[in-house]
């Protein structure tokens, strides 16, 4: 009797063991199986837009951001910012027809848009004082677009502005566009990109600029003109749009920095950035 | 063979516990970092030293530039519609565009260098050509 209850000790303790190694293997398989979910979702997350559809989300969001702020419409500035843009975008990894504009706004900052339509603040321009510095910052600029970061950013995130544009949109007529070019901006001007893409645009943007000849250390001097700037509690309505979508001014020119030593000297045109923009 | 309850409570407790350990697979044991491993973080090579005569950056001060036209009555809210904290309000963010603005960033592709502005634009500065 007793080898008996021993015995149908053990049998209980081996079923319940096994009735819970099932379990674990059904938790383990639930677990496999929303990985592969997540893995998909992250896969359908970006699908690249059609060349015409980045080339319209693009244009509707310049004539926004140009009904926003205004731009600058001296030829002179105009063709100079085109030049130097056009230089730095000679390196970029996809080849695009890249515009500039000058932004008529005190804010301090650069805004990269799809299809290649890239502006800069006068308000960033007043901040410079040579044109390795313009070459780094459009390089930047320049490394956005290239890479799709907006696009890619804000189709990953669900809750955008613009995924639920887009989302919502289905089955509406009307100018589709244009409300999906709002969305974008909404969302470009309010939550920005993610550490990593803001660290390869100062990277890229760093090597393009080098790599067409302009001192590399352009970016870090703007950055550290910013940053000091950006100390001064009277300037927060210039810094704070930067400050709220872009990594801190410090760490950027700190991871910068030894990628900047690795290049070597360059060229920073000093007074070809004195004639054309500070010029009288 | 004699069963011992003991063994046989050993033996269950052993199943169960394995089922146990199951549930928490043991963590990749990752290598420590390497504390003796130097930062690579070298000091920025002097390139161009700056010109005595370079200006300050200004932020904010005046550019020989040209403002646009006719500002933007976008323009007038306060500093070009940035609210305190230095973010854009939501009534610039609402801004729609006209015709106008469209027909200004038409004209950004139209100003958009010819190779032969953009080749004598570097020679001129000494950049390279891709």
């Amino acid at each position: 009797m007793k080898r008996l209850t021993i015995a149908a000790m053990i049998l209980f303790g081996a079923t319940a063991g096994l009735s819970q190694f099932g379990g674990i293997i059904n938790k383990a398989k639930d677990k496999i199986d929303a990985a592969k979910e997540k893995t998909q979702k992250a896969q359908d997350a970006f699908t690249p837009w059609s060349p015409k559809d980045e080339q319209d989300i693009g244009t509707a969001g310049a004539a926004k951001m140009v009904a926003m702020f205004g731009i600058i419409e001296d030829p002179k500035v105009v063709k100079y910012v085109n030049l130097v843009g056009s230089t730095v975008a000679q390196y970029a990894s996809r080849p695009l027809q890249y515009r500039f504009a000058v932004l008529d706004t005190e804010i301090v900052g650069a805004y990269a848009l799809p299809g290649g339509f890239i502006f800069i603040t006068r308000g960033a321009l007043t901040g410079m004082t040579n044109e390795a510095q313009l070459a780094g910052a459009l390089g930047h600029e320049v490394t956005h677009v290239a890479e799709r970061h907006l696009e890619k950013e804000i189709r990953s995130k669900k809750t955008s502005e613009f995924a639920m544009e887009e989302a919502n949109s289905t089955g509406k007529t009307g100018d589709l566009t244009a409300l999906k070019a709002d969305a974008f901006m909404k969302d470009m001007f309010t939550s920005g990109l993610s550490r990593d893409k803001e660290d390869a645009a100062d990277e890229q943007g760093t090597k393009m600029a080098a790599q067409a000849g302009y001192s590399p250390m352009g970016l870090i001097e703007f950055l550290t003109s910013m940053r000091d700037a950006a100390k001064n509690p009277e300037n927060k309505r210039m810094f704070g749009q930067m400050l709220s979508t872009h990594p801190p001014f410090d760490s950027r020119i700190a991871r910068l920095q030894p990628i900047a030593a690795r290049l070597g000297p360059g060229l920073t045109l000093d007074d070809r950035f004195r004639a054309a923009i500070l010029a009288k | 063979m004699k069963f011992s309850p003991g063994l046989a409570l050993f033996a269950a407790s052993l199943i169960c516990g394995n089922h146990a350990f199951g549930q928490n697979p043991p963590q990749t044991q990752t290598p420590p970092a390497n504390p003796s491993q130097p930062q690579q973080n070298p000091p920025p090579q002097q390139q161009q030293p700056a010109p005595q005569n370079q200006p300050a950056p200004l932020f904010g001060g005046s550019l020989g530039i040209k403002s646009s036209e006719k500002k933007k009555e976008s323009a007038t809210l306060g500093f070009n519609g940035i609210d305190p904290s230095g973010k854009v309000d939501a009534k610039m963010l609402s801004t729609s565009a006209t015709p106008t603005d469209e027909e200004k960033v038409q004209k950004m592709t139209a100003l958009i260098p010819a190779p032969a502005d953009l080749d004598a634009f570097l020679r001129d500065g000494g950049l390279k050509k891709r």
